[in-house]
């Protein structure tokens, strides 16, 4: 399972990455972002080597994992909440409540949490 | 920018279809499979002999071909290559998604259909074959986890360093170019109803009627006489506008007041007005009408000459208030929100090649504001 877990790190890392370089050609012009690109550049950065440390097995990493998804899932809830239509069709349900939903949901189950019990190598 | 094309709609439906289908056959399996019927056996000690990498990978593999056939018979008039496409690629996968209980072979060929699939999206939108919507990409997503599972399952042997950076960097790249090339293709080839990047604009008739014409210059004549007053920006700001954030890549600025969010389309009650940067001070150009909630479209008593419009996936951060747009995969930077704008309909008091009811003001004419 922790398998799965990792593909879908892998995939969200990705994700990050082309969004932080699609970012490049606005913050030429817009001061603001020249922060948020490199930010979303080490964000897509940490999510690859978590997704190392879960093949790994390493526990650090499943607990930056469940405290990132955490974060996110919370904070797309709350968005959903908002009426700034940022949560429209099934492509931003997929990416910000399942995707994170499912990484969750994989580390939270009891075999994987047992695992997580004994110290890692 | 990026909608639920109507005619993909089915899709959707074909997907969670898919997934309940694919439940209550497993389960209708292992009930035989209890009952000791023979030939159900092999077939459910083949499933349950998978890892749930296996299991997953073929589930998806399976949703994506269901939504490839659910779509096949919507690209009917001049899109005959395009449907015949969509069936072999739907029969591909299902295909697959059942050799992968029963074959050895089918992880390689999964990997190579899957990313065939994958890359030539982009390059379809790209030449203005299919417009992206949110059915094809959410389609893209479903199949980039597969590629991630196919890949993963490979057995792990020691490999050289090179070897193991193509590895680590194949699901990147792909990502990479699925969304690089819709993001340009979508851009570059946009339908009738997005005027530019994230403007989603009101669906209306084709020509206006000569009521439609009268009415959309009378509109006009009305908001040019009720903004006289608010040529002064003090004056306005005295009336309850307020000034809205600034952007370095074009010269307006919006001055908002929120005591005139229930009024409907009123020029003498206007949402905002629209000011130019000069270099001798702010200089009023327009008004900006806007509903008060997403997807209400206003009335448009011009027709197609009165449009409204919507901005969709626009990144937006508060933090030093930055502006950039959502990814086809509807991801926004650290620290912005993807946010989806009220309908709104824009009045220029200026001279505008675009029009004076258009979307946006002509960037000839905001440059030669600015230096004015």
């Amino acid at each position: 399972m922790l398998d799965i877990a990792e593909v879908l790190l892998v995939l969200q890392g990705s994700l990050l990455l082309v969004t932080a370089l699609g970012t490049v050609p606005f913050a030429v012009v817009e001061p603001g972002l020249r922060v948020a690109t490199p930010l979303t550049l080490a964000l897509a950065v940490l999510t690859f080597v978590v997704a190392r440390g879960i093949r790994r097995d390493r526990r650090w990493a499943r607990r930056v994992a469940l405290l990132l998804e955490g974060l996110v899932a919370l904070g797309s809830a709350l968005l959903w909440l908002l009426p700034v239509g940022a949560m429209r069709g099934p492509v931003p349900l997929l990416i910000n409540l399942v995707l994170p939903a499912a990484v969750l949901a994989i580390l939270l189950t009891r075999g994987v949490r047992q695992r997580a019990i004994i110290p890692s190598p | 920018m990026y909608d639920v094309a109507p005619e993909h709609a089915v899709g959707l439906s074909a997907a969670l279809a898919t997934v309940a289908f694919a439940a209550i056959f497993v389960i209708g399996l292992r009930l035989l499979a209890r009952r000791q019927v023979r030939w159900v056996l092999p077939y459910m000690a083949a499933y349950d002999a998978a890892s749930p990498m296996t299991r997953l990978a073929a589930l998806l593999m399976l949703v994506s071909g269901s939504v490839h056939l659910a779509l096949a018979p919507g690209h009917t008039q001049g899109e005959a290559v395009t449907r015949l496409l969509f069936i072999v690629d739907g029969l591909g996968f299902t295909v697959l998604s059942l050799a992968a209980f029963v074959t050895t072979w089918w992880r390689g060929a999964a990997a190579l259909w899957l990313t065939a699939t994958l890359v030539a999206y982009p390059f379809w939108v790209l030449a203005g074959s299919e417009a992206p919507d949110q059915v094809g990409i959410a389609c893209k997503l479903i199949e980039l986890v597969a590629l991630g599972l196919v890949l993963r399952l490979a057995p792990l042997r020691r490999y050289g360093w090179l070897r193991r950076s193509w590895r680590a960097s194949r699901l990147p790249l792909v990502t990479a170019v699925i969304t690089l090339g819709t993001w340009v293709g979508g851009l570059a080839h946009p339908d009738a109803l997005h005027a530019h990047a994230g403007a989603v604009l009101q669906p209306v008739s084709a020509a206006a009627s000569t009521e439609q014409q009268a009415a959309a210059a009378r509109l006009l004549a009305d908001t040019r006489a009720s903004l006289v007053r608010f040529a002064n920006p003090e004056i306005a700001k005295a009336a309850g506008y307020k000034p809205g954030p600034t952007s370095d890549v074009e010269p307006l600025v919006h001055f908002e007041n929120k005591h005139n969010a229930g009024a409907i389309l009123d020029p003498t009650r206007p949402q905002a007005l629209v000011y130019a940067h000069t270099t001798h001070g702010l200089v009023l150009i327009g008004a900006m009408f806007q509903m008060s909630r997403i997807g209400q479209w206003g009335p448009d008593p011009g027709g197609p000459l009165t449009q409204w419009h919507q901005h969709e996936g626009i990144c937006f951060s508060p933090v030093g208030i930055a502006v950039s747009f959502a990814t086809p995969f509807w991801t926004c930077p650290v620290g912005a929100i993807n946010i989806t704008t009220a309908p709104m309909l824009h009045v220029w008091i200026i001279e505008n090649p675009n029009g004076p009811f258009s979307a946006d003001l002509d960037p000839k004419v905001a440059a030669r504001l600015a230096r004015s």
